[in-house]
């Protein structure tokens, strides 16, 4: 575990694999933290430095005001910590809120971003702001226990809800969302209450690949269609059998679009 | 001298969990007076001051990092304590390593403060080793204070206004030594490598690096960190060497929540 000032606070993160190879920075959901990601890394940091980190806000990061939990200072910091490591330009990838992250960095900052992959997300104002505003002051007034399933049904794919050999990641991410405090109204508020980015997606010129998850009812395929038709030259990678938590809901098919993206890119991995 | 005379401040605080503090070259006991201030009533505090160093006045030979270990291990002995948390800045870090290889059991927690366990890799003992030359034919003067504030202090904390003070008193400190600091600088420079003995460390423990430091980069750091099982690193980009001095209100909060949580578990 490390954690590092950048960007007036502090961000915990992961650093694993060559340090001279090319770099992936793994952001997550509302919610989660750098396990989100734990097979990917293992997967791939034999090849690949692999960053993770939490928001912050949220997971081990340095706790904030709810002013300064804006989706613009979480870019800053991601970009920030890029800088502040050291890793040159790398492949973002990024979950939900960690999409709207990957975005605003590959549209503002190519200088630090060479691709990236975007999972479950959107570039569009928040639809469904009305549910989401009612959950987060519940959040905030009575903690998760009251939304739970809520945010279970929200968030996790028909299959990982009913399937049995999928009961382990249930009851992870379950036991996860159950460690969240109240505190995290404040960095949830700002995904109901996002600015869109529609007008910058054509001025994106980095490889990007947008992951839709079939099951996914917090930002469903359309919401990625959306974001591939505004990116010149993007693609699209629908997943079956999947909702809102690609990464740890089928986590082999995620390695298995990281591999094939990173294989399309003329970059150099270690060892 | 032996290791009975050598200098210690002590809170003496019986009852209370105890942190010993072992202090950077060029500097002594005194660089941790915030932080022991800002353990007062929590930690008994206890800062050795290292042979031929400070209050214990001019080694006669070079002193070596197992000297300085031996000197603690002599002194946890004296005071009857078998479970301490150490915190040591940059040389104190090469002390702290040898202590908890050698007393894994004593050592609770370990906190590296712009520190790191290596030898000096050979382009840098060249250009260091005249220093210790130079000291002793003409004291802290000239180009050689300069480079030594250069060294303590990141450009950060050198160039901040705000912080001027902080880098005048480091100035005034430097020149204020004696030339027969020369015996207690070529131990450091002349330091053997303690990289085999992060294995046998099983303390809890974080490392702090800071990006502006020349003497202890963060690589070096990193080594300690992917050394010792289960250690943490902390990085600040914008501190040089001497992290509790550069921005003490930040290092101490984090080392106070660092140790307390030992408190909980243990």
């Amino acid at each position: 575990m490390a954690s590092i000032d950048v960007n007036g606070t502090t961000i915990r993160y992961e650093d694993e694999g060559p340090r001279d190879a090319h770099a992936i920075v793994m952001s997550p959901s509302m919610f989660f933290d750098v396990r989100m990601f734990a097979a990917q890394a293992a997967a791939l940091s034999d090849r690949y430095r692999v960053v993770r980190y939490d928001h912050r806000g949220q997971g081990e990061s340095a706790r904030a005001p709810r002013e300064q939990l804006d989706m613009d200072t979480l870019s800053e910091d991601a970009a920030a910590l890029i800088e502040a490591l050291d890793l040159g330009r790398v492949t973002f990838v990024g979950n939900s809120m960690g999409g709207f992250v990957g975005l605003r960095l590959a549209a503002r900052r190519p200088d630090l971003i060479a691709s990236a992959v975007l999972m479950g997300t959107s570039a569009d104002v928040e639809e469904q702001v009305e549910d989401m505003d009612g959950l987060v002051a519940v959040l905030e007034e009575h903690g998760i226990e009251p939304v739970l399933d809520g945010v279970l049904q929200f968030m996790m794919g028909d299959t990982t809800l009913t399937d049995p050999s999928r009961a382990d990641v249930l009851a992870e991410v379950t036991a996860l969302l159950r460690t969240r405090t109240p505190e995290y109204a404040d960095a949830a508020h700002h995904i109901a209450h996002r600015l869109p980015v529609l007008d910058e997606l054509a001025s994106i010129t980095v490889p990007v690949v947008v992951v839709a998850g079939t099951e996914d009812h917090t930002y469903p395929p359309p919401k990625s269609e959306q974001i591939v038709a505004g990116i010149p030259g993007s693609k699209l990678e629908v997943m079956e059998r999947t909702g809102h938590v690609h990464a740890m809901e089928n986590p082999t098919a995620v390695i298995d679009v990281l591999e094939r993206h990173l294989a399309t890119l003329d970059v150099t991995a270690g060892r | 001298m032996s290791a009975d005379d050598l200098f210690v401040a002590d809170t003496g605080e019986a009852d209370l969990p105890a942190v010993v503090c072992l202090h950077s070259l060029f500097l002594d006991h005194t660089m941790f007076d915030e932080f022991t201030a800002a353990a007062a009533g929590r930690f008994r505090m206890i800062r050795p001051e290292f042979r031929g160093q400070g209050r214990n006045g001019d080694a006669s030979r070079t002193v070596t990092m197992d000297d300085c270990a031996d000197d603690v291990l002599a002194m946890l002995d004296r005071l009857g304590l078998d479970r301490v948390h150490v915190v040591a800045q940059s040389m104190g870090g090469d002390v702290a390593v040898r202590v908890a290889a050698r007393r894994p059991e004593t050592v609770d927690r370990l906190v590296f403060l712009g520190s790191s366990v290596r030898a000096e890799p050979a382009a840098q003992l060249e250009a260091f080793r005249p220093i210790a030359e130079e000291v002793a034919r003409h004291g802290f003067v000239g180009e050689i204070h300069e480079m030594v504030v250069q060294i303590m202090l990141g450009e950060s904390c050198r160039n901040d206004p705000e912080r001027a003070g902080v880098t005048a008193k480091m100035r005034a400190d430097i020149a204020a030594l004696r030339p027969g600091l020369h015996h207690a600088v070529r131990g450091v420079v002349e330091r053997e490598s303690g990289i085999d003995l992060l294995a046998k460390v099983s303390a809890t423990t974080l490392v702090v690096s800071g990006g502006e430091d020349i003497a202890r980069p963060p690589e070096w750091s990193q080594e300690v960190v992917d050394g010792i099982d289960g250690a943490e690193l902390w990085s600040l980009p914008h501190v040089g060497h001497s992290v509790i001095t550069e921005q003490p209100d930040l290092t101490i909060g984090r080392l106070m929540e660092f140790l307390s949580e030992g408190q909980k578990s243990s």
